[in-house]
């Protein structure tokens, strides 16, 4: 994991990716959450993009995560190394949550900004950033396994992007009027709780629910085991 | 083992398939899961307190909860937006802590819909948001059984007390019957009791009967039973000791009470001349003392901070001048935290007395109303019934530099004031002394307040006859009570030192309106006493609810440095705009001139060839000053934003460009670095 971790800062990509990160946030946070027109000591304005700029961000992170080492041909090294599977995945998929974790915290200075001209409730800022870092590692989750599906780092991060929409929208009304007109009830109302915005949202608001909790590690619980059993597939073929 | 099945043929897309099905049921299983979660808010806005899941537990009927918000009003006004989510979260938290009892639907009543109809039909209040007539909602309704409460709109600025007012309305609902105020008094609240007499029913009276159902108690011993939620005493004066005991007794059975204790009655001095003499100051002390809580007897409070202005000349000679005695509580001197006197602004009291609380007091007592420090106790014989010496207390005030309590909340668990039992009854009424020796209206002692009281003048919604043969059907219908020591409910009692505030004219205006009377308020006295009273009926999982923070938290900083701008430039902006004023008097006075003058009409003055340049050229100057007087204005309006403005961008600057520059230069560094070690590793 930390070969993978020190393997992010090797490269301009991690400082292109948090550089742009950051400015996206904050510009959206400023522009069109208008944080200091609402005069509000919250971060609600801060934390309302974070799902969106994952969206297009996360997926450029997870492409080369698996498709490189198959294009590169570095991962039949890698399954010779003394480490099972899981570990293997694991180790990826963990480097590439810190380094997530990593870009989310230097956002600290809206913190600081927003303790400077109110008194706001740390409470649920701590919540949100919680919030927000499970949310990025339930798409790094999606991320890697999609990623380990194909050679073409383009399409693995097309593909993640359109799964993190998916993931996303569920909740929207556009999808869940598609749904409710057929779908029995308890379907549609599960897949409104498949929203990533709706479980954010909930933790935002400064209440960690089991619920939310689960939902997230569960998810991430899932697509990792695909992955595994994807590079397993590979293994095999 | 997962090895095992996934080298199987076919294996893995069992394993998916498992894995899918795990995370599922996992998370369909869990959904009907509440209550398992931490609460990060600094408030714990999100944790109902326990008195609310008590009374939210005990609905045995299922309430239905329609909440009505418009979407507009949500996206178009921030503070209706955050607010909304915090009503929407809060309603749900209710419907997740009822065990399904309560049940929530919310609805967007879109302009000439029929939702908008069944919402205004319910009592939702709609604002216009717009000149186009459109209207916006954010109402509740509460239904249960055929039984209908409302909140007609949601009003931010009583965010704290959201939870209070919800489970109030709950409570409400899931109540069969109007709760029972059994009001003591010796004023005259419910009409005079001469017939011949003018004095008409209180207006309070009028107001209280609107939520609740009120009986005036004749016969304490024997009309104080389990039927009255509430008693209020409102001055009653000259209290026998068994009378003291029925009442001591009422709250030792977990009797609620709102007393109203006046060392001095202003009515009561007004009222010696109209035949039906009260005593002028009322006491509890006997039970009060028990508890650690005492009235100082004939000590009136005075303060000139809060004192109202009254004429202390005559008619002819108006005079203005602070009645010290008059004191007007504001602000800072009503709690606002209690939910008694949370939407008070204004209280106004007439001589009023000054609670004391022993510091081993047994009850807890919190204060409601509280004088400012510049206060002082006058003796209340001071007072000249008949002219108010309203002069002579402002020469002979000194601060005692101590703040005075006026109202307070009492609770807690105490002991009988009667540890003996029921004290032995003194002798017959015709040969009592006066216990309390009350010097000049000695004959109002024994006027027994349903002797004095004919038929027909008592209230027709009064349960009790107006002159019920009381003692012999207590003798017959009801026995002994067995005496209780201690309190088997702890005590919820609101005491306030003042009687007078209850008349209408410390408080409203009463208008004749096509025959009806009109209040209007310019104090909320009434409210207090409905507020009190409705806080007491409500069960003691009511009580216990108090403010809660709220979700609304401005940038102070943006606040303090606006009211500093404007304190800045306030001045130079009244100033300029005083100027602009006056130069535009007279550009209009010369336009108008020059105007008279072009039409040439008769009545114009007609003016030679130098004085109509002149016109023209003054006409001119001011004409620039006008000009750049508002220019100058608004500079200064500009400037009042700038600080701010400037503040703003500094922010921006920091967070958007500061940090990511930070991490490029930082990569650039190392990139550079990295490039040289190599550099140096091949050389």
């Amino acid at each position: 994991m930390r070969r993978e971790l020190a393997g992010y800062f090797a490269t301009p990509v991690a400082y292109v990716f948090i550089v742009i990160f950051l400015l996206l946030v904050n510009a959206l946070t400023f522009f069109m959450g208008h944080f200091f027109e609402r005069g509000q000591a919250d971060l609600a304005s801060f934390f309302q993009f974070h799902a969106w700029v994952y969206m297009l961000l996360i997926p450029a992170i997870s492409m080369r995560m698996w498709a490189e080492e198959r294009k590169s041909g570095t991962i039949e090294l890698l399954m010779t190394l003394p480490l099972s599977l899981m570990q293997v995945v694991l180790g990826k998929y963990l480097a590439a949550v810190v380094f997530a974790a990593i870009a989310l915290a230097l956002t600290f200075p809206i913190w600081i900004t927003v303790n400077y001209l109110g008194e706001p409730d740390n409470g649920v800022i701590l919540a949100g950033y919680l919030g927000s870092l499970l949310m990025s590692a339930g798409f790094l989750a999606v991320g890697t396994f999609v990623s380990a599906l194909t050679k073409n780092q383009v399409i693995a991060f097309v593909l993640t992007a359109a799964v993190c929409f998916v993931l996303i929208a569920s909740g929207a009304p556009i999808v869940l009027s598609f749904f409710s007109d057929w779908a029995p009830r308890e379907v549609v109302d599960f897949i409104a709780s498949l929203s990533f915005l709706a479980h954010f949202s909930a933790i935002s608001k400064g209440v960690l629910d089991i619920r939310d909790v689960v939902y997230f590690v569960s998810l991430i619980g899932v697509f990792l085991f695909a992955n595994a059993v994807a590079v397993e597939r590979l293994k095999a073929e | 083992m997962i090895n095992a099945l996934l080298n199987r043929k076919g294996g893995w897309i069992a394993g998916i398939a498992i894995a899918i099905a795990v995370f599922v049921a996992l998370n369909v299983g869990l959904s009907g899961v509440t209550g398992l979660r931490v609460d990060l808010t600094q408030d714990r806005l999100f944790t109902l307190s326990d008195g609310t899941e008590k009374i939210l537990q005990r609905i045995e009927e299922p309430v239905s909860l329609d909440l009505y918000i418009s979407q507009r009003l949500v996206e178009e006004v921030a503070l209706y937006g955050l607010y909304a989510t915090r009503v929407r979260d809060m309603v749900n938290e209710f419907a997740a802590v009822s065990d399904g009892m309560v049940t929530v639907t919310e609805h967007d009543p879109a302009p000439f819909s029929e939702t908008e109809d069944t919402a205004v039909s319910a009592g939702v209040q709609g604002v216009p948001i717009d000149t186009g007539g459109e209207r916006v909602y954010f109402g509740l309704v509460a239904r249960a059984g055929d039984r209908v409460e409302t909140v007609p709109f949601f009003q931010p600025t009583r965010e704290a007390f959201l939870e209070y007012d919800l489970a109030r309305l709950i409570e409400g609902l899931t109540r069969q019957r109007k709760p029972v105020i059994g009001i003591v008094t010796d004023l005259p609240m419910f009409g005079g009791f001469d017939p011949r007499s003018q004095e008409q029913r209180w207006m309070l009276i009028d107001g209280i009967e609107e939520s609740f159902e009120v009986r005036n108690i004749f016969d304490i011993e024997a009309d104080l039973n389990e039927e009255i939620d509430v008693l209020f005493m409102a001055h009653a004066t000259r209290l026998k000791d068994e009378q003291l005991y029925a009442i001591d007794q009422f709250l030792m059975r977990g009797g609620r009470a709102l007393l109203m204790v006046d060392p001095y009655s202003e009515i009561a001095a007004l009222n010696t001349l109209s035949g039906r003499p009260i005593a002028r100051d009322s006491t509890l002390n006997r039970l009060l003392e028990k508890w650690g809580v005492s009235i100082e007897e004939k000590m009136v409070v005075s303060d000139i901070t809060l004192a109202r202005m009254v004429n202390a000349g005559t008619a002819e000679n108006i005079r203005p001048a602070p009645y010290l005695l008059w004191p007007s509580f504001r602000a800072d001197n009503i709690n606002a935290d209690d939910a008694v006197t949370r939407d008070i602004t204004t209280v106004n009291m007439g001589t009023p007395g000054s609670i004391a609380v022993a510091d081993d007091a047994a009850v807890k007592v919190e204060t409601l109303l509280e004088t400012t420090e510049r206060s002082q106790l006058f003796d209340s014989e001071m007072i000249n019934p008949r002219e108010p010496n309203i002069l002579e207390f402002i020469e002979k005030f000194q601060a005692d530099d101590k703040k005075y309590t006026t109202a307070v909340r009492i609770s807690g668990e105490v002991d009988s004031a009667f540890p003996d039992g029921k004290p032995k009854p003194e002798p017959e009424p015709e040969a009592a002394t006066p216990d309390e020796g009350q010097p000049g209206d000695a004959a109002s002692d024994e006027a027994k307040p349903d002797e004095a009281n004919p038929d027909g003048a008592a209230p027709a919604e009064t349960a009790t006859p107006a002159t019920p043969p009381a003692e012999p059907e207590a003798a017959e219908g009801e026995p002994e009570r067995p005496h209780v020591a201690r309190s088997q409910q702890p005590l919820n009692i609101v005491l306030i030192a003042d009687a007078d505030m209850l008349e209408t004219r410390f408080w409203a205006t009463e208008q004749e309106f096509f025959g009806q009377r009109v209040l209007e308020p310019f104090a909320n006295n009434g409210d207090l006493v409905i507020n009190a009273l409705e806080n007491l009926t409500g069960s003691g999982d009511l009580i216990t609810l108090r403010s809660r923070g709220t979700a609304q938290r401005p940038f102070t900083r943006v606040e303090a440095l606006r009211i500093a701008a404007n304190e800045q430039y306030r001045a130079r902006e009244q100033a300029l705009a005083t100027r602009l004023q006056e130069t535009q008097q007279k550009f209009d006075e010369a336009q108008q001139k020059a105007s008279a003058e072009s039409q040439g009409g008769a009545a114009a003055p007609v003016l030679t060839a130098e004085q109509k340049t002149a016109l023209e050229t003054e006409l001119e100057t001011l004409r620039t000053d006008l000009l750049a007087i508002r220019k100058e204005l608004r500079d200064v309006q500009l400037k009042l934003r700038e600080d701010i403005e400037a503040l703003d961008t500094t922010l921006r600057f920091a967070n958007i460009v500061l940090v990511p520059a930070l991490v490029g230069v930082f990569a650039i560094i190392l990139g550079i670095a990295r490039i040289r070690r190599r550099a140096a590793a091949n050389a």
